[in-house]
C-alpha cells in the first residue's frame, strides 16, 4: 500500500484532474467539478514547476503503460491498491480535441446554463449535434424538469398530504437516452445522466449497470460514483458490480463502506488514500466521520478540528462534527461553530442542524423542533434531522410525535439504525416493552456489534411484564462480547445470574465488572453492590481470605453497605477462629 | 407533516372530473345560457340525467375519479338516447377552456345558476340546499380559493383529461370496430411528435403498457361495470389502446400527470379503504395479492399521508400468510397513525396520542395468534390489557381482553405449547380453563357496562361454546366435590343462545342512536376474527367463533352513515345459529342441525363471512352424506367448492376428502381410503399448535382405515396415542369418540371382555357431556359386545339396543340406523329362545332395512351380510323365491366388494 504514494503517480493524478475539472465544468457539473478541484489541491506540493502542466499528459500515458507492464498482479489486491493504470488518457485526448469545437451557440447556453435559465439553455441547443450541446441539452432539460418538480411539490401539498410530483421530462428523456444508448453511440457523460433518469425512474437493476458504464469510460465524474453509492444499498450488490480499477474507484469503495457503516473498511482505504491525497479536505472529513461511526470522539473531534483549520467557511459534515460536540458536551464550541455558520451559510440543512443541536445541548427542545424543522424544510431527505428531531420531542414527552419522525426517518433510509433504536426506546417509555422489541430487533440487525442496541434489547426482555430472563441474559453477553463500554451489561448480567440463583456466573460477571469499574476509577453504587456480593459469594464458597479483602475494600465506602461489610467480618472471623480451633477438619481434607 | 395537510381542511379539491360535472349540472340546469348553448333536452331525459348527476356528486366507488371517457360511457349507458350528444356537447365546451381566462368565465356564469332554474317543476334539484346544488356550490368555493398556480394546473389537468377521450370520441360514432380500426390506422400514419426511433421503440413498449395499464388506472366502478355488462369489454380494449396512444404521444407530459389529478377527497377515499378492507376480511374476493398491491402503492403515492393504505396492506398480507411484510405494515401503520388523529375521520379516542397504540398492540397480538405465534400473542395482547388499563381505555381493554379469551381457548387445546404449561402438573389446562371463564365473565361484564354489543354478544357466545365443551360442576351443590355431579349443562348453553339473538336485534335497531366510543378500536381489530379460524377446537368442527370478533362492518358502510354496528352484529347473530347448530349435534338431533344451518345460509348470507357460510354449507353436506348418502352429499360440495375462494375453500376440501374417506371405507377402497386420509392430514398446518382439530380428524381417521385394512395392532397403537393427545389438550369430546373405536377394535379383534371397558368408559363420557347421540352409538356398540360375549347375553344386548331405538330413529343418520338394525337381527338370530318361524318379521324386517340403508352407503360387505342372513331366515322358512333373490342379492354384493377391495385406483376428486 505504502509503494503506490510515488510522486510519478502524483503529477498523474494531477494532469488528469485538471484535465477533469475543465471537463465536468464545461458540461455544468459543478458539483463534480468542485469535488475534483478540491482533490487536486489535495495533492502532494509540486516539487518543481517545469513537468507539470498538460503537456506531460502523453509521458504521463506512456508511464501508465509501464507500469501496467511492471505490475501485473493488480487485479487481486485491487480493492487495497489505487491503481492508476487506466486507458483514459484516450479519451481525454478526445475530450481535449473536441474543446476546439465549441460553437457559439453552444457558449451562449452555457451562459444561460449558468444562470439557471435552464430552458433557454436547453432550447439554445436545439438542433446542436456535439455531443456536449447534446450532453448539457438533456442535462438542462433534467434540470428544469426538477426544479418544476420541486415548486409543484409546493403547489400540490393538497390535503391528502404531498402529492408525489415527478419530473416531467423523464419519459423524454428516456426515451432519447435509451435510442443512443441502444446504439453505443452515448458517451460517459450521456450514460451518467441516463442512469440518473433511470434511478428516478425506479428502475435501479438498470441505473446501475449504465452508471458502471459511465464510470468505466469516464471515471472523474465523483457525481456518477455518488450516484452508483445511492444505489448501492447493501454489501452484495456491491460485489455483483462490474468496476474497473481505477485510483477513482477506491475512493467510492471507501464511500459506500462508509454509507454501508462497514467502518472499518472504509478507514482502511481512506488510510491508503491519504499518502496520495495528503492536503485533500473530503479524505479528512470521510476519515472524521468514520471515526465518529467507530465512537472514537476524540480522533474524530481532532480530525475535525483540523479540517476547520484549513477550510474555516466548510459546511459539509459540520453537522456530524455538531454531534460530537454534543455528545461530549462542549457548550462554548458548538456555541462557536453556530455562530460561524449561521454567518457562512444562514439557510443550508446543515446549519440548521447545528443549531438544533446547540439548543438540544441548552435543553430548549422546542427551538431545537424549529431548526430541525428548518433543516427539513430545507431539504426533505434530511435524515439526521428527522432523527434529531425524534430526540428532541422525547425530550418533550410528545411520543406520537417523536415515533412520527423516527418513522419518517426509516423510511427515507431503512439502514439508519439510530432511528430505530428510537423507536425502539421510545415504546418502551411508553410501556411497551414488547412492542418495542420488534424496533430494537432492527436496530441490532444494523448494528450487530453495537453493544447499546444489545443492552437496550436486554433491557426490553428483563421488564417485569415481559420478564423473560434468559433472553435477556443472552443479550447482555452478546452486549459483553461486543465491547460493552458503559458496563450496563456486566452489571446486568450479574444481578440477572444472581436473582436466578446462579451464583457462580454472578460472581464471574460481579468480578469482571470490578475489573472494568477499577480500571475506569469509577466506584458507584455498582461498585458497592459487586463487592458485597462477592465478599458473601467467597464467604459462602470458604475462600474467606479473599471475602476478607472484599469486605475492607467495602469499609472504604459509606452507606448500608459499610455495616454489612462490618457484620460480615465478624462473621469471617469467627469462623476463622472457629475452624482453627477444630484442626480435624482440616485433616479431612488431605485425606486420600 | 400536521402542516403539511392544512389549508383545505375539507379535502375538497377542484379536479376536472368535477368541473364536468359542474358543465352537466350546467347542462341540466340551464342549458341555453351556457356560452355555446347546450340542446335542451326532452323531459323524461331529464329526469335521468338529474339521476345521473345525483349519483355523482356523491359517487365514491373508487378512489380515482373516472377519466372523461369513462364518464361518457356511464353517460351513455344511462341515457342510451341522448347520452352520445351530450358526450359530444361536453367534451367541446371543455376543449373550449384552455386558458385561465375561460375558467373564470365558465365558474362566473354558473355562479348564480344555482338557485335561478328554467322554470321546471323538478327544479329543486339545482336548489341551493340539494346535493348537486351544494356541490357546485363547494366547487366554485374552492375555485375562488385557488391561486393563479393552481389555476394553471387545473388547465394543465384539463387538458389531460380530455386528451385521450377526444382521440376517442373522434373515432366512436357508433361502431366500436371501426374505433379500432381508426385508432390502428391513426397509429400506422406515424404521429407527427414523433421520431422514427421513437415510434419503434414506443411501439415495442406498447403491449407494455397495454398490460400494465388496466390495473393501475381502473378503479373499481369500472370493474364492476365490466362485470355487469361483458359485452363491454371490447370497448375497454379501445380505452386502453386510447390510453397507451395518449401516453406514447405524449412525450412533454409525464406519464403520472394525468393520474394524479384525478383523486377524490379524503372522506371518498377512506370509504374506499375501508370497503376494500371490508372486503378482504369477509373473504369473500379473490383478489390477487399482486393485484391489490399495486392499487395500493399507487393510491400511497397519490396520498401519502394516509396510514390506512398500510393497514389495508397489512391485512392483505395477513390474508395471504405473508409474516413478514404483515408485521412490517402493522408497525408502519400504527407509527404513523400514532400522531395524527384528524385524518381519519374516525379517530378512536378523545386523546389519539394514547388511543392507538394499545390497539397496535391489540392488532399485533391478533396478528400473532393468527400464524399461531402463542407465546408471542400471550405477551402482545398481555401488554395490550395492561396498556389498556394504564390508560383508561376500556373499549380497548375489552377487546383485548376477548382476544385472550380466544387465545386461551385455543391454547387449551394446545397446552403443550403453552408456557405456563408446567404450572398445572397433571391436569394441563384445567387451569387455563378456569382462567378462561374468569376471562370471559369479565369480558362479558366489562361489555355490558360499556354497551358494545358486538362484545357482549361475542362473550356469550364464547361462554355458550365454554359450556358446551367442558363440564362444570353443578352450581347448586357448591365446593362439595363429592356431592356435585359433574356434567354439561345443556340448559345453560340453550340459555345463552337464546339470549343473544335477542340482545343483537335489540342493538340493531337501536345503533343508529347509540354512540360507541370504540368504533375506530373495532375496525382495527377487525382480523381477530382470524384468530378465529384456526381456533375451532371441536370434535366436528362446527364451533367455529370466527364470526366472534368481526367488527367489519365499520368497512363497509360508508363515512359512518350507518355506524359501524350493523353489519358486525348481524354477523354474530349468524353464527349464534351456526353455534346452535352445532350444539344441536353434539347433543344428538341431525335433523336440527340442519334447519339452523339452513337458517343461517339462507339468512345471513349477505353479511356472513366466507368462513362462517362455508361452515353452514358444509353442515349441511355433511346432513345430506348422512340421510341420502355419499353422492348427493358430494355434488353439494362441489357446488359449494365452486362458491367459495381459497381461504374457505380449504375447509369445503377437508370435508370432501372426509367424505370421500368415509365412502372409501365403506365401499372396501383401503387404498383410496388411506390416500384420501393422508390428503386429508397434509392439508393442515405442520405449526404446532394450529389447525389442531383438522390433524385430530386426520389421526382418526388413520386409526379407522387401519380397523378397516386388519392391522390391528397399528390400529391400537395410533389409537392409543391419539386418546392420549387428546385427553392431554382436555379434548373430552373426541376423548369418547376415541374410546368406543377402541371398543370397535377389540371387538373386531374378537375379544369382547377387554372391549367392554372401553364401551363403558365411552358410555359414561358421553352421559356427562350430555351427548345424545354419541351415547346411543356407545349403547349399540355395547350391544355388540355383549353378544359377542355369547347366546346367553342376547337377550340383555336387545334390551340396550330397545332403549336406544327412539332416538337413532328419530335423529340418527344412516349408518347409525343401518348398524342397529343389524344389531337387532343378530340378537334375535342369536337369541335360543326366539323362534324365526313364529314371528319372522321381527328379523326380516330390520334385516330389509338395514340391507337398504347399507346400499345407500354402498358397503357392500355389510349389505352382503343382510342378504345372506335373509336369505338364511327365508330358507328356514321354506319360500324359496324370495330366498334366491336374497342369494342374488348376497352374490352381486360379494362380487361388487370383491372388485373394490382388489381395486388398486385410488383417484382423488380433484
Amino acid at each position: 500500500m505504502a509503494t503506490v504514494g510515488g510522486g510519478w503517480s502524483a503529477a498523474a493524478h494531477r494532469v488528469e484532474l485538471r484535465h477533469a475539472i475543465r471537463h465536468l465544468r464545461d458540461r455544468g457539473l459543478y458539483t463534480a467539478a468542485k469535488w475534483a478541484a478540491e482533490q487536486l489541491v489535495g495533492l502532494p506540493e509540486e516539487k518543481s514547476s517545469s513537468n507539470a502542466g498538460p503537456s506531460s499528459a502523453a509521458a504521463a500515458s506512456s508511464e501508465f503503460e509501464k507500469s501496467k507492464l511492471k505490475r501485473p498482479s493488480r487485479q487481486k489486491d485491487s480493492a487495497t491498491q489505487v491503481g492508476t493504470g487506466y486507458a483514459g488518457s484516450r479519451y481525454m485526448q478526445e475530450a481535449d480535441d473536441e474543446e476546439e469545437e465549441d460553437d457559439d451557440l453552444l457558449l451562449l447556453a452555457k451562459a444561460f446554463f449558468d444562470m439557471r435559465e435552464y430552458r433557454r439553455a436547453a432550447h439554445a441547443l436545439q438542433g446542436s449535434t456535439c455531443k456536449k450541446a447534446f450532453f448539457l441539452r438533456c442535462y438542462a432539460t433534467y434540470l428544469a424538469g426538477e426544479k418544476r418538480k420541486e415548486e409543484e411539490i409546493i403547489e400540490l401539498a393538497g390535503p391528502l398530504g404531498r402529492s408525489d410530483a415527478v419530473n416531467p421530462e423523464l419519459a423524454g428523456l428516456e426515451q432519447e437516452l435509451f435510442a443512443l444508448y441502444s446504439k453505443g453511440a452515448l458517451d460517459a457523460f450521456g450514460s451518467y445522466l441516463y442512469g440518473v433518469v433511470l434511478h428516478e425512474q425506479q428502475r435501479k437493476a438498470d441505473a446501475r449497470t449504465v452508471l458502471c458504464v459511465s464510470v468505466n469510460a469516464y471515471p472523474w465524474n465523483w457525481s456518477a460514483w455518488l450516484e452508483l453509492q445511492a444505489l448501492c444499498t447493501d454489501h452484495d450488490i456491491l460485489t455483483t458490480l462490474n468496476l474497473k480499477n481505477h485510483w477513482m474507484r477506491t475512493f467510492f469503495l471507501a464511500s459506500v463502506y462508509l454509507d454501508l457503516q462497514q467502518n472499518s473498511d472504509a478507514l482502511t482505504l481512506y488510510r491508503t488514500l491519504h499518502p496520495l491525497f495528503p492536503r485533500s479536505d473530503h479524505i479528512l472529513a470521510q476519515t472524521a466521520t468514520t471515526h465518529y461511526n467507530l465512537r472514537d470522539f476524540d480522533e474524530a473531534e481532532g480530525l475535525f478540528e483540523e479540517l476547520l483549520r484549513s477550510d474555516p467557511y466548510r459546511l459539509e459534515g459540520m453537522d456530524t462534527y455538531s454531534n460530537i460536540l454534543y455528545v461530549k458536551e462542549c457548550f462554548a464550541a458548538l456555541s462557536h461553530l453556530a455562530h460561524k455558520s449561521v454567518l457562512t451559510d444562514k439557510y443550508r440543512p446543515e446549519t440548521c442542524c447545528i443549531i438544533g443541536n446547540y439548543y438540544s445541548l441548552k435543553a430548549q427542545h422546542e427551538k431545537a423542533v424549529l431548526y430541525f424543522k428548518r433543516a427539513l424544510r430545507l431539504n426533505r431527505r434530511y435524515l439526521s434531522a428527522w432523527t434529531l428531531m425524534g430526540h428532541e420531542y422525547v425530550e418533550m414527552k410528545n411520543t406520537p410525535a417523536a415515533i412520527d419522525a423516527y418513522r419518517r426517518a426509516v423510511d427515507i433510509n431503512p439502514r439508519d439504525y439510530r432511528a430505530w433504536y428510537g423507536l425502539g426506546q421510545t415504546y418502551e417509555i411508553l410501556a411497551m416493552p414488547y412492542y418495542a422489541l420488534y424496533y430494537y430487533r432492527h436496530a441490532t440487525q444494523l448494528r450487530p456489534h453495537d453493544a447499546r442496541m444489545w443492552c437496550a434489547m436486554g433491557q426490553c426482555y428483563e421488564t417485569e411484564q415481559l420478564n423473560m430472563h434468559d433472553a435477556a441474559i443472552r443479550c447482555y453477553r452478546r452486549a459483553v462480547s461486543n465491547s460493552d463500554r458503559e458496563g450496563i451489561a456486566l452489571h446486568k448480567l450479574a444481578k440477572l445470574h444472581e436473582s436466578l440463583g446462579q451464583a457462580d456466573q454472578a460472581a464471574y460477571y460481579y468480578r469482571k465488572n470490578l475489573e472494568r469499574m477499577e480500571a475506569d476509577q469509577n466506584e458507584g453504587q455498582e461498585f458497592v453492590d459487586a463487592l458485597l456480593f462477592l465478599a458473601n459469594y467467597c464467604k459462602n464458597q470458604g475462600s474467606l481470605e479473599e471475602a476478607e479483602k472484599f469486605c475492607d475494600q467495602l469499609l472504604d465506602h459509606g452507606g448500608p453497605a459499610k455495616e454489612d461489610a462490618k457484620a460480615l467480618l465478624r462473621e469471617i472471623w469467627s469462623v476463622q477462629q472457629h475452624t482453627a480451633s477444630l484442626p480435624p477438619l482440616d485433616l479431612e481434607l488431605y485425606s486420600p | 407533516m400536521a402542516a403539511g395537510s392544512g389549508g383545505n381542511s375539507s379535502g375538497f379539491v377542484l379536479t376536472p372530473h368535477k368541473l364536468a360535472i359542474c358543465m352537466l349540472t350546467h347542462a341540466y340546469a340551464s342549458p341555453a345560457s351556457a356560452s355555446p348553448p347546450f340542446r335542451a333536452l326532452p323531459a323524461d331525459a331529464r329526469r335521468r340525467l338529474a339521476l345521473f348527476l345525483l349519483d355523482h356528486s356523491k359517487a365514491c366507488d373508487g378512489y380515482l375519479e373516472p377519466t372523461l371517457e369513462e364518464l361518457g360511457q356511464q353517460l351513455r349507458e344511462a341515457m342510451p338516447d341522448v347520452g352520445g350528444m351530450l358526450v359530444e356537447q361536453l367534451g367541446s365546451h371543455l376543449l373550449l377552456v384552455s386558458s385561465p381566462e375561460e375558467l373564470f368565465q365558465f365558474f362566473f356564469s354558473i355562479r348564480g345558476k344555482s338557485i335561478e332554474v328554467e322554470g321546471h317543476d323538478e327544479h329543486f334539484l339545482v336548489e341551493q340546499n340539494s346535493l348537486p346544488g351544494q356541490f357546485l356550490r363547494r366547487c366554485i368555493l374552492s375555485f375562488n380559493l385557488l391561486s393563479f398556480e393552481g389555476t394553471c394546473r387545473l388547465v394543465t389537468e384539463l387538458d389531460a383529461y380530455h386528451r385521450p377521450a377526444l382521440t376517442i370520441a373522434r373515432g366512436i360514432p357508433s361502431d366500436k370496430e371501426l374505433a379500432v380500426g381508426k385508432l390502428s390506422d391513426r397509429e400506422d400514419e406515424g404521429e407527427d411528435g414523433l421520431e422514427d426511433e421513437n415510434l419503434q421503440w414506443g411501439g415495442g413498449n406498447l403491449e407494455h403498457k397495454l398490460s400494465a395499464l388496466p390495473s393501475s388506472v381502473r378503479n373499481t366502478t369500472h370493474e364492476l361495470h365490466e362485470l355487469a355488462d361483458p359485452g363491454r369489454s371490447g370497448g375497454g380494449g379501445v380505452r386502453d389502446g386510447g390510453f397507451a396512444f395518449a401516453f406514447g404521444d405524449a412525450a412533454s407530459r409525464g406519464e403520472n400527470a394525468s393520474k394524479t389529478s384525478f383523486l377524490r377527497t379524503v372522506g371518498q377515499v377512506e370509504g374506499y379503504l375501508k370497503e376494500q378492507a371490508g372486503l378482504i376480511e369477509k373473504e369473500m374476493r379473490q383478489v390477487p395479492m399482486m393485484e391489490l398491491d399495486a392499487n395500493l402503492c399507487h393510491l400511497e403515492k397519490l396520498a401519502p399521508d394516509m396510514p390506512r393504505t398500510h393497514y389495508l396492506r397489512y391485512l392483505n398480507c395477513l390474508h395471504h400468510g405473508d409474516y413478514l411484510t404483515a408485521m412490517d405494515n402493522l408497525h408502519r401503520y400504527f407509527d404513523f397513525s400514532a400522531g395524527k388523529g384528524g385524518m381519519s375521520s374516525a379517530g378512536a379516542s378523545s386523546d389519539a396520542s394514547v388511543g392507538r397504540f394499545q390497539a397496535g398492540l391489540l392488532s399485533l397480538g391478533s396478528m400473532h395468534a393468527h400464524f399461531g405465534h402463542v407465546n408471542q400473542a400471550m405477551q402482545a395482547l398481555n401488554e395490550a390489557v395492561r396498556i389498556a388499563q394504564q390508560n383508561n381505555d376500556d373499549s380497548c381493554l375489552v377487546h383485548a381482553l376477548a382476544a385472550l379469551c380466544h387465545l386461551l381457548s385455543e391454547v387449551g387445546a394446545v397446552a403443550d405449547s403453552s408456557p405456563k404449561n408446567s404450572y398445572f402438573g397433571n391436569q394441563p389446562s384445567l387451569g387455563m380453563q378456569q382462567q378462561l371463564l374468569l376471562l370471559l365473565r369479565r369480558c362479558l361484564q366489562r361489555a355490558l357496562e360499556l354497551k358494545l354489543p358486538h362484545l357482549v354478544a361475542f362473550s356469550r357466545l364464547a361462554l355458550a361454546k365454554f359450556d358446551l365443551q367442558h363440564v362444570r360442576k353443578s352450581p347448586s351443590f357448591g365446593g362439595l366435590k363429592s356431592a356435585g355431579r359433574q356434567g354439561t349443562s345443556p340448559v345453560e348453553v340453550c340459555k345463552a343462545l337464546r339470549l343473544s339473538p335477542y340482545l343483537l336485534s335489540d342493538t340493531v335497531s337501536n345503533s343508529l342512536s347509540l354512540q360507541t366510543g370504540g368504533s375506530g378500536n373495532i375496525a382495527t381489530i377487525n382480523q381477530q376474527r382470524q384468530t378465529g379460524n384456526t381456533s375451532a377446537s371441536f370434535p366436528a368442527q362446527p364451533l367455529s367463533m370466527s364470526g366472534g370478533m368481526t367488527g367489519g362492518g365499520g368497512w363497509s358502510t360508508m363515512g359512518g352513515r350507518l355506524g359501524p354496528l350493523p353489519d358486525s352484529v348481524l354477523r354474530l347473530a349468524g353464527t349464534s345459529h351456526l353455534l346452535r347448530a352445532a350444539s344441536w349435534e353434539l347433543y344428538g338431533s341431525a335433523p336440527m342441525v340442519r334447519v339452523s344451518a339452513l337458517v343461517h345460509a339462507i339468512c345471513y348470507t349477505d353479511v356472513a363471512s366466507a368462513d362462517d357460510l362455508s361452515l353452514s354449507y358444509v353442515k349441511l353436506a355433511q346432513h345430506l352424506a348422512a340421510s341420502k348418502g355419499y353422492s348427493a352429499a358430494l355434488a353439494a360440495l362441489e357446488f359449494a367448492r365452486r362458491k367459495f375462494s381459497m381461504v374457505a375453500k380449504s375447509r369445503v376440501r377437508a370435508v370432501q376428502l372426509q367424505l370421500v374417506h368415509d365412502q372409501a371405507l365403506h365401499r372396501g377402497k383401503i387404498k383410496l381410503a388411506q390416500v384420501a386420509c393422508g390428503e386429508l392430514s397434509s392439508l393442515a398446518s405442520p405449526a404446532l399448535g394450529v389447525d389442531m382439530e383438522l390433524k385430530t380428524e386426520a389421526a382418526f381417521r388413520h386409526t379407522r382405515s387401519f380397523l378397516a385394512s386388519g392391522h390391528l395392532d397399528e390400529a391400537t397403537t395410533s389409537a392409543r396415542a391419539l386418546f392420549s393427545s387428546c385427553y392431554k389438550a382436555n379434548n373430552q369430546l373426541n376423548t369418547g369418540l376415541v374410546l368406543l373405536l377402541l371398543a370397535d377394535i377389540h371387538k373386531r379383534a374378537g375379544s369382547a371382555v377387554t372391549g367392554l371397558p372401553y364401551a363403558l368408559a365411552g358410555l359414561t363420557l358421553c352421559q356427562s357431556y350430555s351427548l345424545d347421540l354419541l351415547q346411543v352409538t356407545a349403547m349399540v356398540t355395547l350391544a355388540e359386545l355383549w353378544l359377542d360375549l355369547g347366546v346367553s347375553h342376547a337377550a340383555r344386548a336387545l334390551l340396550l339396543l330397545y332403549q336406544c331405538l327412539p332416538i337413532v330413529l328419530g335423529h340418527g343418520g344412516l349408518e347409525l340406523r343401518a348398524r342397529t338394525n343389524l344389531a337387532v337381527a343378530h340378537c334375535h338370530l342369536s337369541n335360543p329362545s326366539f323362534s324365526v318361524k313364529l314371528k319372522p318379521e321381527e328379523v326380516l324386517e330390520p334385516l330389509h332395512q338395514a340391507a337398504v340403508e347399507y346400499g345407500i352407503l354402498e358397503d357392500n360387505a355389510l349389505e352382503g351380510e343382510c342378504h345372506y342372513l335373509q336369505a338364511l331366515v327365508l330358507n328356514t322358512l321354506d319360500r324359496k323365491e324370495e330366498r334366491d333373490e336374497a342369494a342374488a342379492a348376497f352374490r352381486r354384493c360379494m362380487v361388487a366388494l370383491n372388485e373394490n377391495q382388489a381395486s388398486e385406483l385410488a383417484v382423488l376428486p380433484v
